[in-house]
């Protein structure tokens, strides 16, 4: 009798848990949300739900359905050739060219002209989010690569001073900076981190998860490769192989080879903060969206660190990737949805809007992050309309808890720097990377650089890059 | 007169045309297939039309999971160019090789010495069947830390012990291998070392006692009694060690994700890859369906094998 | 109709924590009985016999030198370097009890420590307090309680369809043999082998063209259970020992197909399904690559989806270092545990066949 019950309780609960998919219909035009917080983040749901009713006060037409989702390349078909995607969800800069190849978002072009938005978009992202003329996506924010310095350890090796208010002092009489300017002073402070300090590597180095990739590219044009990418006779060619692509793992190489880097041919973007955490590395390259990490995960003092523009390494070529993340619309996705949506977007703090309730979402993110301990840093605005820097810049003054004197480098010169991703198959492109640093990594001393690029750079070419008409 | 032919009429008629046959082929049988029908059905979905899809998938252009366009081997000839391919390849004879070494021997040795003890002998079984209890992700999530390139890294906290290290096994293209059938064998040697222990109990040992006033001493009984003995479980084991080493997934997609360099890339998650991270299925039908043929040729040998044994 | 079908959520919810609690209840009746047992055979343990029968009990010190079983024998055992043998042995054998153990030991004490510690060199075992409080914190924070609900959805799910499912085509193959069973059985065999993920790109676009959203997208996930070549011979081998005569006498009283198989067939093979369910229990709990694939929503996660996941996007979490990682994965681990402690005897004497993969 007792196993009957369960049985029937069993097919029951299951019943039950199958069918309450099904909603009642209210009549009103839902807009899915895919960027809603993930459920561990409670008090950004919170923030999230007054933004909602807010929202569905003043358009009573719309419904807003929270639909958490952490977009990845690998998943994003199973929601795509179902239809099921979110009305509106994050993504990377890298990925609207294959979205749209494969038909998983739409043109919005129309509605964001409406709303008198297109032209304020900023003009390298705008760029960045336009196929064929059309407009297919919204820039949330950028970031941009640059290096994370560990101060304390760069002040123990003697490289800098202390000021008299205890603040460390950059910069030499002249003013010139202290923090390394070139791949080759990296190598040299590095090595004499791992001379003095015990166990502490110069520099980590990621060689996975395509974020091995993302950073060799960058380092590829401060060694003089222009791009990856390049249009001959018409025709998209791979340029992976190009010198300073060479030179640029040559130094990774050499780094490794002198075991001056952190061990391991498996890093990603995910070890940054736990090895810069646990000190032991002393410098990174980061993007500054993603400087909050080892601070609020691994206890990191938050004045202990600088975080400065990328190096050069041929003495001239100085860019720092931009990339960043974009709001995009599902297919399916109809254009009342889609006006909904983007107007949504004022009621979170993110558009181009500075009357009340924008400026009043704005200040909310500012007070949430700062309640939940957050450092506040400075970033890179989506918008570039007047009205729109002003209050955002000085809202964003107001609230940093963190020593501007160790950014202020990096954030004056990003905008001259910044340097696009490849247009055509960047994520892929990272991925073949990856596997030229492996090749480097893991037998340092017998590695060839030029050979391991070429390998990949024919492989990008026959079954990436030929795709493209 | 009547009466008679109502009773004639009620008697089973003998089928004599063949449409008569045919029903009655169908009532004797309809039932049997109608239970049949659901599961079936689920086969057919689950297993078997995938399998022969999978073959027309490879030789198609594929869009959003659609066949679009017949191209004849051009899914094929894109995955031999490959390097990653030749490696997976390769990577899988090394895969088995190594867990003929030491996920097939070292189970068999354990089983030898448990069966021996007569202390502690529950406490041993329990013991080591631990790691068998632990899930395929969160086994290959625990070692992917414990191995972590890290000088704090419980690896190099062992190493140090003896002075050595630290050490970055992962990251190294001789150790990647034996390192992860290492792993795959610490889960899974718990579970073989209990066939083959209830394999041995199954010895005879009047036949150690014969082999014993022969003068035999312990290496001969081991190698003239108990691996004869035991010689089925030993030939089903090994060649299902080998048919599981060519599904070699969740070990190199979360600790290596198939690097360094595609040092430890299987075919399982060169499939894999091919079709959700550089979005090529029709690469990835292709593979699948060269491993499909491999395990196919493979299950062909054990079914051979093990007819021979039962005869 | 719909009204009737589109229970709430929370109705789900409730029932399931409910069928927790009986499972639970369920679990502390067996441990009661498992413990009170072993007592008993202790008690009954010393034995000072010198003529001993099979099966008995012998002290531990007398063990050695009455070992009449085996490659060597108690006669051998009196001989110096027979024990020291038989030491080196033991000392073998504690070794890989040790291997086995402490790595998941350090799993379940390294989260206690400080994120910024838990590689710090040199390596310690032991975190300076344990602080349970932390895992509650990541229980809360990760929201683990959803995830093992789905989780335990799927499982009972996975559990039902591999018994009902194969153990139907099972008994129609064995004993009801209709005409052309022997294709069925060399079909199935012919697939034996080839695991479905092998065709892994029609699989995906099968299941993903059927078009399913929310917790519909288990559906498959179950019935996937349901086609398991493996489960089907365990259940056929099983069947063929059932004695016809049983059946025909059921028959006899006028029992139909599907009667015969509920009220004869499963009632006689009590130990194959719990086999089954067993491998399927573990084996759905285990599943990760289609849920990964193929669950759309957070909401609908199992626990090893959530566990990947949260390895790439603990970087964007505020507060969650690699120790409430680690946290994380021993909570995903705990239920095994509990479960192994369950099922513990027939887990382990059911040819753990399952240990050889993977």
């Amino acid at each position: 009798m007792k196993r009957k019950l369960l049985c029937i309780a069993i097919v029951l609960a299951i019943a039950a848990a199958l069918l309450c998919a099904c909603q009642p219909d209210n009549g009103k035009i839902k807009i899915t949300v895919g960027f809603w917080p993930d459920n561990s983040q409670k008090s950004d749901i919170a923030m999230y739900e007054e933004w909602k009713a807010a929202f569905e006060a003043d358009y009573p037409q719309y419904e807003i359905v929270a639909e958490p989702y952490q977009y990845s390349p690998e998943t994003v078909a199973a929601k795509g050739n179902t239809g099921n995607l979110p009305t509106i969800f994050q993504t990377y800069f890298t990925e609207p060219a294959m979205l749209i190849e494969e038909g998983y978002i739409r043109d919005i072009t129309e509605q964001v002209e409406e709303l008198g938005w297109l032209d304020k978009i900023d003009d390298s992202m705008r760029a960045q989010l336009t196929v064929d003329g059309k407009l297919y996506g919204i820039p949330r924010d950028g970031y941009g690569m640059g290096l994370f310095i560990n101060l304390e350890m760069l002040y123990s090796l003697g490289e800098i001073d202390k000021k008299p208010d205890g603040t460390y002092n950059l910069y030499d009489e002249q003013g010139k900076p202290l923090y390394p300017t070139t791949f080759q002073d990296i190598t040299e402070l590095s090595r004499k981190a791992v001379d003095q300090l015990s166990n502490t590597y110069g520099i980590l180095i990621l060689s996975a998860n395509k974020q091995g990739g993302w950073q060799l590219a960058n380092m590829g044009w401060n060694f003089g490769t222009d791009a990856l990418e390049v249009q001959k006779n018409g025709k998209w060619t791979a340029n992976l192989a190009d010198d300073g692509m060479v030179q640029a793992l040559t130094w990774i190489k050499e780094l490794a080879n002198e075991g001056l880097c952190y061990p391991g041919a498996s890093l990603n973007y995910n070890d940054w903060p736990a090895k810069v955490g646990s000190s032991e590395v002393m410098m990174a390259f980061v993007g500054n969206d993603a400087l909050a990490s080892p601070i609020t995960s691994y206890n990191f003092p938050k004045d202990d660190f600088a975080f400065v523009p990328m190096p050069t390494g041929d003495g001239v070529s100085r860019h720092a990737l931009f990339g960043g993340t974009p709001y995009v619309f599902a297919d399916n996705a109809s254009d009342e949805q889609v006006e909904g949506a983007l107007r949504f977007l004022k009621y979170i703090g993110r558009s181009p809007e500075t009357d009340d309730i924008a400026v009043a979402a704005m200040r909310k993110g500012f007070e949430v992050a700062r309640q939940k301990g957050m450092p506040i840093l400075p970033t890179i605005k989506a918008w570039k309309n007047e009205d729109y820097l002003t209050i955002a810049n000085e809202m964003e003054t107001s609230y940093i808890n963190v020593n501007y004197e160790y950014f202020k480098d990096f954030f004056d010169t990003i905008y001259e720097m910044r340097h696009d991703e490849e247009p055509y198959y960047c994520q892929d492109l990272y991925g073949l990377l990856d596997n030229a640093i492996q090749n480097v990594l893991k037998d340092p001393a017998i590695s060839n650089p030029l050979t391991a690029l070429q390998t990949q750079n024919s492989q990008f070419q026959q079954r990436f890059l030929d795709k493209v008409k | 007169m009547n009466k008679y032919k109502a009773a004639i009429a009620d008697l089973p008629k003998i089928p004599t045309t063949f449409g008569q046959k045919f029903k009655r082929f169908i009532k004797r049988n309809w039932g049997g297939w109608a239970i049949m029908l659901p599961s079936l059905v689920l086969f057919a979905f689950f297993i078997w039309v995938p399998l022969i899809e999978n073959i027309s998938y490879s030789f198609f252009e594929i869009k959003r999971f659609e066949r679009q366009s017949f191209v004849g081997f051009e899914n094929y000839s894109r995955v031999f160019q490959d390097p990653a391919f030749g490696k997976a390849v390769l990577n899988t004879f090394l895969y088995a090789f190594w867990s003929i070494v030491i996920g097939f021997l070292l189970p068999l040795f354990l089983g030898l010495l448990l069966s021996e003890t007569v202390h502690f002998k529950g406490f041993f079984r329990l013991g080591m069947y631990i790691p068998n209890i632990i899930s395929g992700i969160a086994v290959v999530l625990m070692w992917s830390n414990i191995l972590s390139g890290s000088s704090g890294s419980m690896i190099n906290g062992f190493l140090s012990l003896f002075g050595a290290g630290p050490v970055t096994v992962l990251s190294n293209s001789k150790w990647v291998i034996p390192v992860i059938v290492l792993v795959m064998t610490w889960r899974g040697a718990g579970g073989t070392v209990l066939i083959y222990l209830s394999a041995l109990q199954t010895v005879d040992s009047t036949l150690y006692e014969v082999a014993k006033l022969d003068g035999a001493g312990v290496f001969s009984r081991i190698k003239n009694v108990t691996l004869p003995s035991i010689r089925p479980t030993i030939r089903l084991l090994f060649l299902l060690q080998i048919i599981s080493v060519f599904q070699v997934f969740y070990e190199p997609m979360v600790m290596t994700a198939g690097g360094p360099d595609n040092a430890s890339i299987s075919l399982m998650y060169l499939c894999y890859k091919y079709t959700f991270i550089d979005r090529d299925p029709g690469a990835g039908a292709a593979v699948g369906v060269m491993l499909a043929l491999i395990i196919g040729a493979l299950s062909i040998l054990y079914f051979a094998l093990s007819r021979r044994t039962k005869q | 109709m719909t009204a009737l079908l589109c229970l709430s959520r929370s109705a789900a919810i409730t029932a399931g924590v409910i069928l927790g609690f009986v499972a639970l209840a369920e679990l502390g009746v067996i441990v009661y009985l498992v413990l009170r047992k072993r007592v008993a055979a202790g008690s009954v343990a010393v034995l000072r016999t010198k003529r001993l029968r099979k099966g008995d009990r012998i002290p531990f010190r007398y063990r050695l030198r009455y070992k009449r079983e085996g490659l060597i024998t108690g006669i051998e055992y009196k001989k110096w370097y027979f024990k020291l043998l038989y030491a080196v042995i033991l000392l073998i054998l504690f070794a890989a009890v040790l291997t086995a153990v402490i790595p998941v030991l350090w799993l379940f004490l390294a989260g206690f420590k400080d994120a910024q510690d838990v590689f710090k060199a040199p390596f310690t075992f032991w975190p300076e307090s344990i602080d349970l409080r932390k895992v509650v914190e990541v229980w809360k924070v990760v929201g683990f309680g959803k995830y093992f609900l789905n989780t335990l959805i799927l499982v009972l799910g996975s559990i039902v369809c591999a018994v009902f499912f194969n153990g139907l085509l099972a008994y129609a193959v064995s004993i009801l043999k209709p005409k052309g069973h022997k294709i069925v059985y060399g079909l199935i065999m012919a697939s034996y082998m080839i695991p479905a993920v092998a065709s892994l790109v029609p699989l995906y676009a099968n299941i993903n063209k059927l078009g399913l959203k929310g917790y519909a997208t288990f559906i498959p996930l179950c019935l996937l259970y349901g086609a398991n070549s493996y489960y089907f011979m365990m259940f056929k081998n099983y069947f063929d020992t059932i004695p016809q005569s049983l059946i025909e006498s059921a028959r006899i009283d006028g029992a139909g197909n599907m009667r015969v198989f509920f009220s004869v067939v499963l009632p006689l093979s009590r130990p194959i399904v719990g086999v089954v369910s067993i491998f399927a229990m573990t084996a759905a709990w285990a599943d990760f690559l289609l849920p990964y694939l193929l669950l759309q929503d957070q909401n609908l996660y199992t626990v090893m989806v959530v566990i990947y996941n949260l390895r790439s996007t603990m970087a964007s979490m505020a507060d969650f270092g690699i120790d409430k990682y680690l946290i994380a994965v021993a909570i995903t681990i705990l239920p095994q545990i509990a479960l192994f402690a369950i099922f513990q005897r027939q887990i382990m004497g059911t040819g753990a066949t399952s240990g050889i993969k993977g």
